[in-house]
């Protein structure tokens, strides 16, 4: 290592010349000059330049004038050499150039060692005083004047060309020309003779480097560099003192290339960036400068320094270097780090995002740091994204946005954090932000951001359960992007909201269309659901083989998905439609519940068990019934959770296997009234919880009958009043408790016969009793507004549905909250009262309200589709099918109406018939059986309907046109083929309708007129097939 | 002090009396005339010896190492000489000057801090510099051992003679070998870790494994651009991949490179990166080396810093009135 300034080197050559410049024998006191002189000499190699000043002067002054008399000759100009040198130590330039002009000219002898070296010392003080084309002139005439013999022969011509080389490309006017010309020669000649210390090099590279910034002309340095790279290239120890400087240059070059690329000047950027990489590539690592360094001091041992064939080491110089970088480093601030930064803006700029990834990637890795770290770490994830890895991306835009809470890059961020926000179900918030995102990038909807917030916006809609808005958006997103990274999952998700909205044939396409586009299993989690959403979309459509060929396809090749035990159960499912495949039910259901209880998704091993329970109970021998409690057991013990949907279900069946009053009844009473609890409190609304009370109560009172424990009214009355586990508070589920005995006690009456009248007093008797009860026990006035509202909800769907008026007239009279509802409400108890006048009046408060919501301004839409569908029920209460026909029409006709389409249209279809308007009754059944095929609670009565209208209107056989009641027979036999895969689904009131169809096609077909047509049908057909040369 | 041909006998050196190298060596041993610092020329020995004269033309001597309380070999002019070639970039010569220098010390190969040894890493870096596998392989094989590296030249030596199984092709090996390396990416200084990823995108993109474009991007900026060689070398690599990935061929057929500016803004990500590495390889890394022909056609698909920045900005769509 050398010393790096000019004045350490300086003062070493001076030292180093005075020992061969001693002048004369010929005064030895102390007071002459060789006194004078040894006096300064001693002075000066102790570094105490005013000392020698001091003695040099005083020679000069006592002996300079007659030196020559004194027979000192031009040796005397010694004096005035070294008085430059102190001086040049002392910083007073301007008297070292006189000085050494005084030894220049005042002693030209050949015995003035110092005559030439002189013009180059005056060179340097010129240079020092910033006089640069005087220090040139000084310099060239050094050179012209120079001897091969004596001190300026043993100096290293290198110095001198870069003092040179410095002075004119520092002047004001920069000669960049002769500047060049100055350096090459000093590269070249740096290692001839004396070494040199690398400053020399150094800053006359680095004045360059600042003129051609200056003067606009970076490509001198490239073609410098490229041609002379050892003017820089020394190592990382000898570069390393000046590694911040060497950064400055690199970092200002840049912002030079910035500012060219802004002017348009593309070459002129193009060589300021060459530069800046330059330099930053010539910025040291920094465990490569402190091994470098230890070494060469583990080679020096004891030394304080060596001069070395080509370089100078000096301790206290490594010492510094590794001081520094041992700082930096422990600072984690390495400077290059810095330059590494440099160089990630600068491929950033030029486009090459892997690049500069990879140099974000190491900033972050081995920097993250550095005071930069913001930046880095934005420009790291926008790069990782824009690569297209979005997982590492959200990763990154999690990492800073947890490190940097404040910032500046948060809007940013936040459109590509739109991934995070559907990870994290913010999907309203992610909505907002595709949009936001889409709105920006409108210009090229090739960029990656619209086409991420185009999926992340009809992903938020599908996860908002908006199907209906987010299907045109995948379409769209899939034909737009047949090959983005989100192709897949848009169209995996198009499918599912199409499935969700009943679309069947569309999403079995759309499910169809990504098997064939991405059929490889490798690293295809989709592939698996896609199989087992078709299959269960064939199963709506009644394709049940289609659906079970896929549902096989993933209990083959896919035993590791996720669907893998619900496609074994959906098997299951198909199989339990047809009686003569139950064996293979059971094998699936049993398959599907290891399967499931092995993945532990208890939910599918729950459906499983459900259904082999089930099946084993409808079974309902000895055997199958051990059979149902066994799987009762293992469901509770195994895959029951809170909110299992088949949990009520499956205590209802636990207690109805059990209702013989064995052991097992208690136990599953116990097991039911808990399961009602439960749910009850999980959600108050649960229709479920409600069916199960009604079950349980009907369970409960039958089995204690059947036992001989009929039940007093007492006994009743506590068992329901205290229900264990009902909170005192929760009144919603009392009430339904108190309304469930109601209930039971009212159908227990409808079957009573006429005869039976102690039975029916001691019934209504009971009736009366509960409902006094109730009404003492909740009374209006102690109620809140809510609890009222669901109390007399409660009540008005009794059959003593005026019981509910009190509830709702306390919310009227409070005149507060909920008035509308209670409105409602009354409405309806009035209505359902079976009573005429009261109907009436239910008309009336309906019609008002209707009339009051269309005088509003912003009328409540949904407040006038429930009273336009009231007014439906009312009328046809009333009786008045002109007027249910003219209501329906009104209802079906508003676009808006939607919730109770169905049922408008149904009782439009009761009405006409009614009124004997068979074909227009048909037509309306018909629309709904078409429209709703798949949705047994409204496709089984409008079936019944139809084959019961068409039985009533029985139009006789015309030619190949069959009749009314035969097609009756086939209607409904077509349409169980259709929908028995749907069995295993249907709720119990389903399965009802549905038996209701399969009752009436049982008794049509065997009708002697329809069984005669059948069969001249069927010998039609044959008669046909057999011309056609058929054997069936 | 021994003789001469005991010292022979002790340490199976072997001289011949006629081409010793002498360097010049700065010492200090109570066992010398001199007990102060001073220089000798060294001519070879190990540990156990060392074998000098006292002047250049003076007996041959030997002391055990041992006995000198401090030893320091100056810098031979030579070595100097293959260092500014080095330096200068010039890799072919400096190759060659070093090797000599390693041969001629062949003798100095046992002594500490010995520029036989020296030359010998500078020799086999140099080959790296010149994509030289089949040298470096050889290089490699007989690397002087004699003494230990220094840790931080160890490190590198380990690097540096992963090179030499891209002599062989042995990418499967190069493969395990980096990966086991980037276990632990903190343990190498930026320019070997470039190295390094160097090796494995070259082994990469022999095996068609599309990670390579992500590995070889990392010797481009892990020496900040100052290995160029490997830089270039790196990214005439990833050109080479790119020209084949699918989606740039079937967007460069379908929108020529005569095709408008905005037809060819939607050229897929993979060919503007292709498209941006060989503009900065052409006007930037190596503006003084002629780009291959074939590359050339990618260039058209590049839109500049400075176009990028000129482009007008596109207003934002209004927002959609109430309804």
């Amino acid at each position: 290592m050398k010393r790096s300034t000019y004045i350490s080197a300086l003062s070493m050559a001076a030292v180093a010349l005075m020992g061969t410049g001693m002048v004369t024998p010929a005064n030895g006191q102390e007071g002459g000059p060789p006194g004078l002189q040894k006096q300064a000499m001693a002075a000066m190699r102790a570094n105490e330049w005013s000392a020698a000043l001091k003695s040099i002067d005083t020679c000069i002054n006592t002996f300079g004038a007659r030196a020559k008399d004194l027979g000192f000759d031009d040796k005397f100009g010694w004096f005035y050499f070294q008085r430059g040198v102190c001086l040049m130590q002392l910083k007073d330039y301007a008297k070292a150039i006189e000085a050494f002009n005084e030894c220049y000219s005042k002693y030209p002898g050949v015995e003035n060692e110092f005559v030439k070296v002189a013009l180059f010392r005056r060179g340097e003080a010129q240079y020092m005083n910033k006089q640069y084309t005087d220090a040139i002139a000084s310099m060239e005439q050094f050179m012209k004047e120079r001897r091969t013999t004596g001190a300026e022969a043993r100096m290293n011509l290198g110095q001198v060309y870069s003092m040179l080389a410095q002075c004119y490309f520092l002047g004001d006017k920069p000669d960049m020309t002769k500047g060049v010309e100055a350096l090459s020669k000093c590269v070249v000649n740096r290692y001839k003779g004396k070494g040199i210390d690398d400053s020399y090099l150094v800053k006359a590279f680095m004045a360059m480097v600042q003129a051609c910034l200056n003067e606009g002309k970076p490509k001198v340095v490239v073609d410098f560099l490229a041609k002379y790279p050892s003017v820089i290239n020394l190592g990382a120890v000898r570069q390393a003192p000046y590694g911040t400087e060497l950064l400055q240059l690199s970092s200002k070059t840049y912002e030079k290339m910035v500012e060219a690329q802004k002017e348009g000047k593309e070459a002129l950027a193009n060589s300021y960036a060459s530069l800046s990489l330059d330099l930053a590539s010539l910025i040291p690592d920094t465990n490569q400068v402190l091994g470098e360094t230890a070494k060469i001091v583990k080679k020096l041992g004891g030394l304080r320094g060596i001069a070395d064939t080509s370089v100078v080491y000096d301790k206290r110089i490594l010492d510094q270097v590794d001081k520094i970088y041992k700082k930096l480093k422990a600072e984690k601030k390495p400077l290059e780090g810095y330059g590494l930064m440099g160089v990630a803006n600068t491929h950033l700029n030029y486009g090459s995002i892997r690049v500069a990834n990879k140099a974000l990637e190491l900033l972050e890795d081995r920097y993250s740091v550095l005071d930069k770290r913001e930046d880095n770490l934005f420009q790291y994830a926008i790069t990782t994204w824009t690569l297209g890895d979005v997982v590492k991306g959200s990763e990154l835009v999690s990492r800073h946005l947890n490190t940097f809470p404040k910032s500046r890059h948060v809007d940013i961020l936040n459109t590509m954090s739109l991934e995070k926000l559907l990870k994290d179900k913010k999907f309203d918030q992610c909505l907002i932000q595709s949009k936001k995102v889409k709105e920006t990038n409108a210009d090229d909807k090739s960029n990656k951001f619209y086409i991420l917030a185009s999926y992340c916006e009809a992903a938020s809609l599908s996860y908002l359960k908006r199907y209906a808005e987010a299907v045109p958006l995948f379409q769209e997103f899939v034909k737009d992007y047949p090959d983005s990274g989100y192709t897949a999952q848009a169209i995996y998700f198009l499918g599912s909201a199409q499935t969700t909205l009943g679309r069947w044939a569309d999403a079995i396409a759309t499910f169809s269309s990504y098997i064939k586009k991405y059929p490889a299993m490798e690293n295809n989690p989709l592939l698996a659901n896609a199989y087992y959403e078709r299959a269960y979309c064939y199963m709506q459509k009644g394709e049940d083989v289609n659906a079970l060929s896929d549902a096989k396809i993933i209990a083959d090749k896919f035993a590791d998905s996720h669907v893998y035990p619900m496609a074994l159960v959906m098997i299951g499912n198909i199989y339990t439609a047809k009686t003569e495949t139950l064996p293979q039910a059971k094998e699936f259901y049993l398959k599907g519940y290891e399967a499931a209880k092995e993945t532990k998704q208890k939910n599918v091993s729950s459906e499983a068990l459900y259904n082999l329970m089930a099946n084993a109970a409808a079974e309902a021998t000895p055997e199958s019934l051990k059979e149902a409690k066994k799987y009762v057991e293992l469901f509770w013990s195994e895959a029951d959770f809170a909110g299992n949907p088949f949990a009520t279900q499956v205590a209802v069946t636990g207690l109805t296997i059990n209702k013989d009053g064995g052991d097992g009844f208690e136990p599953n009473a116990k097991k039911l009234r808990e399961i009602i609890i439960r749910e009850g409190e999980l959600n108050a609304l649960n229709p479920k919880v409600e069916q199960a009370i009604g079950s349980y109560t009907k369970l409960y009172l039958e089995t204690m009958e059947k036992l001989g424990k009929g039940l007093s009214l007492d006994a009743v009355r506590e068992h329901f009043y205290n229900f264990p586990g009902v909170k005192k508070d929760d009144v919603s589920l009392r009430t339904i408790l108190r309304t469930a005995v109601i209930g039971v006690y009212q159908d227990q009456i409808k079957e009573l016969k006429p005869n039976q009248n102690e039975m029916r007093a001691q019934l209504e008797g009971n009736i009366n009793v509960f409902f006094k009860e109730l009404t003492a026990e909740f009374k209006p006035q102690d109620l809140s507004p809510y609890t009222l509202l669901k109390l007399g909800n409660h009540l008005s769907m009794t059959e003593q549905p005026l019981m509910a008026l009190p509830y709702f007239e306390e919310i009227i009279k409070r005149n507060n909250e909920y008035l509308k509802e209670a409105r409602f409400g009354k409405a309806i108890a009035l209505g359902r009262s079976k009573d005429a006048a009261k109907i009436d009046e239910a008309i009336k408060i309906m019609s008002a309200e209707l009339a009051d919501e269309r005088a509003k301004k912003n009328p409540d839409s949904k407040a006038m589709e429930e009273a336009q569908y009231y007014l439906i029920l009312f009328q046809k209460d009333k009786g008045d099918y002109a007027q249910v026909v003219e209501q329906s029409k009104v209802y079906m006709e508003n676009k808006a109406f939607k919730k109770h389409i169905v049922e408008a249209q149904y009782n439009l279809g009761l009405a006409y018939d009614k009124l004997n308007k068979l074909d227009q009754s048909l037509a309306s059944f018909m629309s709904i059986a078409n429209a709703n095929k798949g949705q047994i609670r409204w496709s089984a009565p409008a079936v019944e309907q139809i084959m019961l209208v068409l039985w009533k209107r029985n139009r006789p056989q015309d030619g190949r046109k069959p009749s009314d009641r035969y097609f009756a027979s086939t209607y409904g036999e077509n349409y169980l083929g259709l929908t028995k895969s749907l069995f295993t689904r249907m709720s119990i009131s389903e399965r009802e309708q549905w038996r209701k169809v399969e009752a009436l096609v049982k008794k049509y077909s065997a009708d002697a007129g329809v069984i005669a047509e059948a069969k001249a049908v069927a010998e039609r057909a044959a008669a046909i097939r057999e011309s056609q040369g058929k054997k069936h | 002090m021994k003789t001469f041909s005991k010292i022979l006998l002790l340490t199976g050196v072997m001289l011949t009396s006629t081409a010793f190298a002498q360097e010049r060596t700065r010492v200090q041993s109570d066992a010398l005339p001199r007990a102060t610092m001073m220089d000798i020329y060294v001519i070879g020995g190990n540990q156990a010896a060392v074998q000098f004269k006292m002047s250049k033309d003076g007996g041959i001597q030997q002391l055990p190492l041992a006995q000198f309380k401090y030893f320091y070999m100056f810098e031979p002019e030579d070595f100097q000489s293959a260092m500014e070639s080095y330096q200068n970039d010039n890799f072919r010569e400096a190759k060659a000057k070093f090797g000599k220098v390693k041969t001629r010390l062949a003798a100095m190969q046992g002594l500490p801090d010995n520029y036989s040894q020296e030359a010998a890493l500078y020799e086999l870096d140099s080959a790296i510099r010149l994509l030289d596998w089949a040298s470096v392989k050889t290089l490699c094989d007989s690397f002087p051992k004699q003494v230990p590296l220094i840790a931080d030249e160890a490190q590198e030596l380990e690097v540096n003679q992963l090179f030499a199984k891209l002599a062989d092709n042995s990418y499967d090996a190069l493969l395990a070998d980096t990966q086991k390396m980037l276990a632990d990416k903190k343990k190498w200084t930026l320019p070997q870790l470039g190295r390094i990823y160097y090796i494995l995108g070259v082994a990469q993109a022999a095996k068609n494994q599309p990670e390579a474009l992500d590995s070889l991007a990392v010797p481009v900026v892990a020496s900040h651009g100052g290995e160029k060689e490997l830089a270039a070398s790196a990214i005439l690599t990833s050109l080479d991949i790119l020209l084949k990935n699918d989606k740039v061929v079937t967007f460069m057929k379908s929108v020529p490179s005569s095709s408008t500016v905005a037809q060819k803004s939607k050229a897929p990500l993979e060919l503007k990166e292709a498209a941006a590495l060989a503009y900065f390889y052409k006007n930037i890394l190596c503006p003084d080396r002629v780009l291959n022909p074939k590359y050339d056609a990618l260039l058209a698909y590049y839109t500049t810093p400075s176009a990028r920045q000129s482009k007008p900005a596109t207003p934002s769509a209004p927002a959609p009135a109430k309804k």
